[in-house]
């Protein structure tokens, strides 16, 4: 902001010819993604808000109630327990799914033999679609003939109701999750960690640090960038989690599944409440924009680049 | 460099216990896309098929309207100009991010990060409205379209690899008179092939394994992608697992080389390699 | 050197721009060659063959032009359709009906269809979906295609038609029924010494058989005498089946002690443990009683194809428990018309087709459902084994109650909060007279509200 300011004010300034042109060429190079974003995303985005404005069955003829569905929303304990397990979700998924994505990066950055191999390994549950993924676990967890079920039974455990539980079903969900998305970031992390030249290192061996000082000042400050990215994007996708819970319980059993992402679809495809999802859509916008620009205060302090 | 004992032993003890845990589902499925359906659901389970049943994969191959084979082409229609577009628009654009000065940079930057904030579902009618005025549904243009010329997940993940790329190389060559388009073809790319790598896989997997947006916008079934044909495998009322496994297995395998073969450049080196060039 | 580099990268970004609007191109040129060489191979049929059994073959004649045809499915029910419509171009010569098959998320596409102005001129409805449907115009009044076609009402089942309506207008056409019934593991019956239930069996009959048939070993369930699903069509038959008013005067009224009464039976099973809690996606009771640990199982037409596939036991199926009475709930896939189609003829004739005997044969084969004429259902061709149960059903089609909570138009709302609601008293967390006060509560309060 501070260098727009500064352009408009020198604007008759010959001298800073340099500068316009630095400007214009930025302006050339995400001309095709900002084009594509406007048309895309901007457009559908701004008709959605529009649309949160209206009561809409999609079928039917919109009707404007201005800011009802919003007052309706916050009073519809649905919601309210949707965006509570969402919640739910965020603070259990991304602080376990990122810990294992970095552990595992970490191993796998060593100069190990058979490395390929577990890279490749470790990666399969990413490239698989997660329908296949929510299907197979729906499978193993089942209570009567599940091999989850099996196997605790062999140590004698009774069968555990793991989707079928509200105090479980959560949790449940979220550990396939992790099993199904680790490997993501752990690559984006592996690839930064690749990244680091080896110099640093050589400086550092010289030093004899210990390899969590090393991980802690060498490693760490240097990943943060893709680590800043992880931990946004993770957060971002969090919130939207929708198709495991599609899947594998329905949002069920009672509300314990719910998420806001499920009860949006719900009311914009099953029940024909269109508007209502939108004002959704746009709740749920505000609280990870919200949450997205915390993120970014608190990890700016450490982060050298900020957003 | 050399690593400790110590932490190669504990790496590989991390990997391995990661690993396990990974691929014991995964296993299941796999030997479960040769069992039959009655065995699939045996209890208590077993491991291995008692008859290995080829014949799901070849029931699969032949399925649908459309081979296997064709859906697979199909669906690289779609994919393939999507990850190769998309790599070069979004790199574009993530190093104007990164590296140029201009105005507004940080609001549009914020732009793009809050674009993936928005749910597909609300999106997705508007979206379709358009596309269907201009006369594009039931061709892969929309499928294509929205995410080749740059998406703001690939800006943003590119974006920060690029800032960690020492300036003084870019300097260099600010120095040696070259333009911007030059620095990012000869600099900033060379020296990014892990994250690109790591980008096209993800794009690739993305399209390769979306769902929605090919079920809605392709009517024809001789267009359809591989998702397509394997969620016919699948219905309310019964699911034919064997047939869904066997088909999972298969649609695999060209996410699988394509993964083997980026990772190949997910290597360290890289960068000293770059400052010599 | 690095010019050159430059120069071929942005060669390769032209190329492949160019390359890539070429290909969709070719695409799209490719289809309609396609398409022309299918009506010049069909253009010889004229007389009607012998064995067609279809009223509306005269008036197609002279019929042209295009449709589209959207349904669900599996790849099974596509390949039925592919075979369907190859007969009906066959037959009808200048008409092409382009398939539009969708392998899931059904819905989805059609409201997304719908919302663009795009909808397929026919295509597939749920009885739980008509309302909201003719709610927005957006199907057509088939009250002349009755006319012109009147074998399409004649012989249908009583009680069928009126899940096509909406206020008293006939806007889809049910296609076949999938009646509810209760499916037996014959040889565990044999195995415990129990004879299989008659026809007139209660619900008390129902629960003691469940309790027999449970083996408990070492504190873990074994053999479960029945299983249940939570799942619309098992609580409109437990309800249903004891007289219950449990939608009255536009409101939910699940807390009607009859109602209640009704769904007590299941819940009663779960937590004696005679059933196991049913999961919130129904898929696994179905295996569950595949592979024999269930010995008598509630549920409809459409597991009889992997049922018939991979049980490995005798099984056999008999009418659902009577309570104070039988109904049997409505669950069907309509055939609609778009309200905006350009060809409501060729769309008629083509319905006309799908609801012939011939047409049905196509369709009916696969054992998904079963036919709503009387001269089909007991023909052994269309309507394979186990019949009887099924036959017996088609006497007491429809629930009063049920078309009065579809006539609300928000059906799929109150069904979610209902399942809700009993996967609680499953899971064992509330008692069914907290559940039926909260679904009541609920539903009044938010969607039956004016």
């Amino acid at each position: 902001m501070k260098s727009a300011t500064t352009d408009i004010s020198q604007k008759k300034t010959k001298g800073m010819s340099l500068k316009r042109k630095e400007a214009l060429t930025g302006y050339l190079f995400i001309a095709p993604a900002l084009i594509s974003l406007c048309v895309f995303v901007i457009y559908p985005v701004v008709a959605s808000f529009i649309i949160s404005g209206f009561d809409w069955g999609i079928l039917s003829a919109p009707k404007f109630i201005g800011l009802e569905n919003y007052k309706t929303l916050f009073k519809d304990p649905v919601f309210l327990e949707s965006l509570k397990n969402t919640t739910k979700w965020v603070i259990i998924y991304v602080p376990a799914s990122i810990t294992v994505s970095l552990i595992v990066a970490l191993a796998m950055d060593m100069p190990l033999r058979g490395i390929g191999f577990f890279r490749v390994m470790f990666y399969l549950p990413v490239i698989t679609p997660m329908v296949v993924c929510a299907l197979l676990f729906v499978w193993i967890y089942n209570t009567e003939f599940g091999v989850l079920n099996y196997v605790l039974s062999l140590f004698k455990i009774p069968p555990v109701g793991w989707l079928s539980d509200k105090r479980f079903s959560l949790i449940s969900i979220a550990l396939m999750s992790i099993w199904k998305h680790s490997g993501y970031n752990m690559l984006i992390l592996l690839s930064a960690l690749q990244g680091i030249p080896e110099t640093l290192y050589e400086a550092a061996a010289i030093d004899g640090i210990t390899p969590w000082r090393k991980f802690i000042n060498i490693k760490l400050p240097l990943i943060m960038p893709s680590m800043y990215f992880v931990i946004l994007t993770s957060v971002i996708d969090a919130f939207q989690v929708f198709t495991e819970v599609f899947i594998m319980t329905k949002g069920g059993p009672g509300y314990s599944t719910h998420t806001v992402s499920y009860y949006l679809f719900a009311n914009a495809f099953e029940y024909g409440k269109m508007g209502y999802a939108c004002a959704m859509a746009v709740v749920m916008f505000i609280i990870i924009l919200t949450v997205t620009l915390i993120q970014d205060r608190i990890l700016n302090k450490n982060v050298q680049y900020d957003i | 460099m050399k690593q400790s004992r110590r932490s190669i032993i504990i790496s590989y003890i991390i990997l391995a216990f990661a690993t396990a845990i990974v691929l014991l589902p995964f296993f299941w499925m796999l030997v479960s896309s040769f069992k039959s359906q009655r065995e699939l659901f045996a209890y208590p389970p077993k491991f291995f098929p008692s008859v290995w049943k080829w014949e799901n994969y070849r029931q699969v191959l032949n399925a649908g309207r459309i081979t296997f084979f064709e859906m697979f082409l199909n669906s690289m229609k779609v994919t393939i100009p999507v990850v190769v577009f998309n790599i070069i628009f979004s790199s574009l654009a993530a190093y104007a991010f990164a590296r140029i000065e201009f105005p507004f940079r940080k609001f549009l930057f914020m732009l793009f990060i809050s674009s993936m904030m928005i749910p597909s579902a609300v999106t997705m009618i508007p979206r379709f409205l358009l596309f269907s005025n201009l006369k594009l549904v039931d061709t892969y243009a929309p499928l294509i379209l929205p995410s080749a010329f740059g998406t703001a997940f690939s800006i943003f993940l590119l974006r920060q690899f690029f800032m960690t790329i020492p300036v003084d190389l870019e300097e260099a060559a600010v120095i040696d008179g070259c333009g911007k388009l030059r620095i990012w073809a000869t600099i900033m790319l060379p020296l990014s092939k892990p994250i690109i790598a790591t980008l096209g896989v993800f794009l690739f997997q993305g399209s390769y394994n979306d769902f929605m947006n090919p079920l809605i916008y392709l009517n024809t079934d001789t267009k359809f992608t591989v998702q397509l044909g394997l969620a016919s495998f699948r219905n309310s009322f019964s699911t034919r697992y064997d047939l869904i496994m066997a088909g999972s297995m298969l649609a695999l395998i060209p996410v699988l080389v394509i993964y083997i073969l980026c990772q190949k450049y997910i290597v360290r080196g890289i960068v000293m390699s770059g400052l010599k060039g | 050197m690095k010019r050159a580099i430059s120069i071929f990268l942005v060669l390769i970004i032209m190329l492949s721009l160019i390359s890539g609007c070429g290909g969709s191109k070719s695409e799209d040129t490719q289809e309609p060659s396609e398409s022309t060489k299918e009506e010049t191979s069909t253009e010889e049929a004229s007389e009607k063959p012998a064995d067609l059994k279809w009223d509306g073959y005269e008036l197609s004649k002279g019929l042209e032009g295009k449709i589209t045809f959207m349904h669900w499915g599996d790849d099974y029910e596509r390949q039925m359709y592919a075979d369907l419509i190859e007969a009906y171009e066959e037959l009808v010569p200048g008409v092409e009906v382009e398939q539009m098959y969708t392998p899931g998320d059904y819905y989805t596409k059609l409201q997304t269809l719908a919302a663009s102005g795009t909808l397929p001129d026919v295509f597939w409805l749920n009885e739980a979906r008509v309302k909201e449907f003719s709610d927005a115009g957006l199907v057509a009044d088939l009250t002349d295609v009755l006319e012109k076609y009147p074998a399409i009402a004649e012989g249908m089942f009583d009680g069928a038609l009126e899940y096509g309506q909406a206020d008293g207008i006939q806007y889809a056409i049910p296609k076949d029924f999938t009646s509810y019934v209760m499916y037996i593991n014959v040889d565990l019956f044999e195995e415990a010494g129990i004879p299989i239930p008659t026809s007139d069996w209660t619900m008390d009959d129902y629960i003691e058989l469940a309790e027999k048939l449970t083996i408990v070993e070492n504190g873990r369930t074994v053999q479960y005498g029945t299983a249940v699903n939570n799942y619309r069509a098992d609580w409109i038959n437990f309800m249903g089946n004891y007289d219950a008013e449990w939608f009255k005067d536009g409101k939910s009224n699940i807390s009607d002690p009859n109602a209640i009464k009704g769904l007590s039976v299941p819940a009663t099973l779960v937590e004696k443990g005679y059933a196991p809690a049913p999961g919130t996606t129904g898929e696994s009771e179905d295996r569950l009683f595949i592979i024999g640990q269930v010995a008598m199982y509630p549920s409809g037409r459409w597991v009889v194809p992997s049922f018939l596939a991979e049980c490995d036991f005798e099984w056999t199926a008999v009418e659902f428990p009577k309570g104070t009475t039988r109904v049997c709930p409505f669950i069907t896939a309509n055939v609609a018309i778009s309200a905006h189609t350009e060809n409501k003829e060729i769309a008629a004739n083509f319905l006309s087709f799908l609801m012939s005997e011939t047409g049905l044969s196509y369709t009916l084969a696969s054992g998904l459902s079963v036919p709503l004429y009387e001269n089909l259902i007991t023909n052994k061709n269309i309507l394979g084994e186990p019949a009887e149960a099924f036959i017996a059903t088609s006497k007491y089609i429809g629930d009063k109650e049920q078309i009065e909570a579809l006539a609300t138009g928000k059906w799929a709302e109150y069904d979610a909060i209902i399942s809700a609601e009993l996967s609680l008293v499953f899971e064992g967390s509330q008692t069914i007279e907290e559940a039926a006060r909260n679904i009541d509560k609920k539903a009044n309060e938010t969607l039956f509200n004016d």
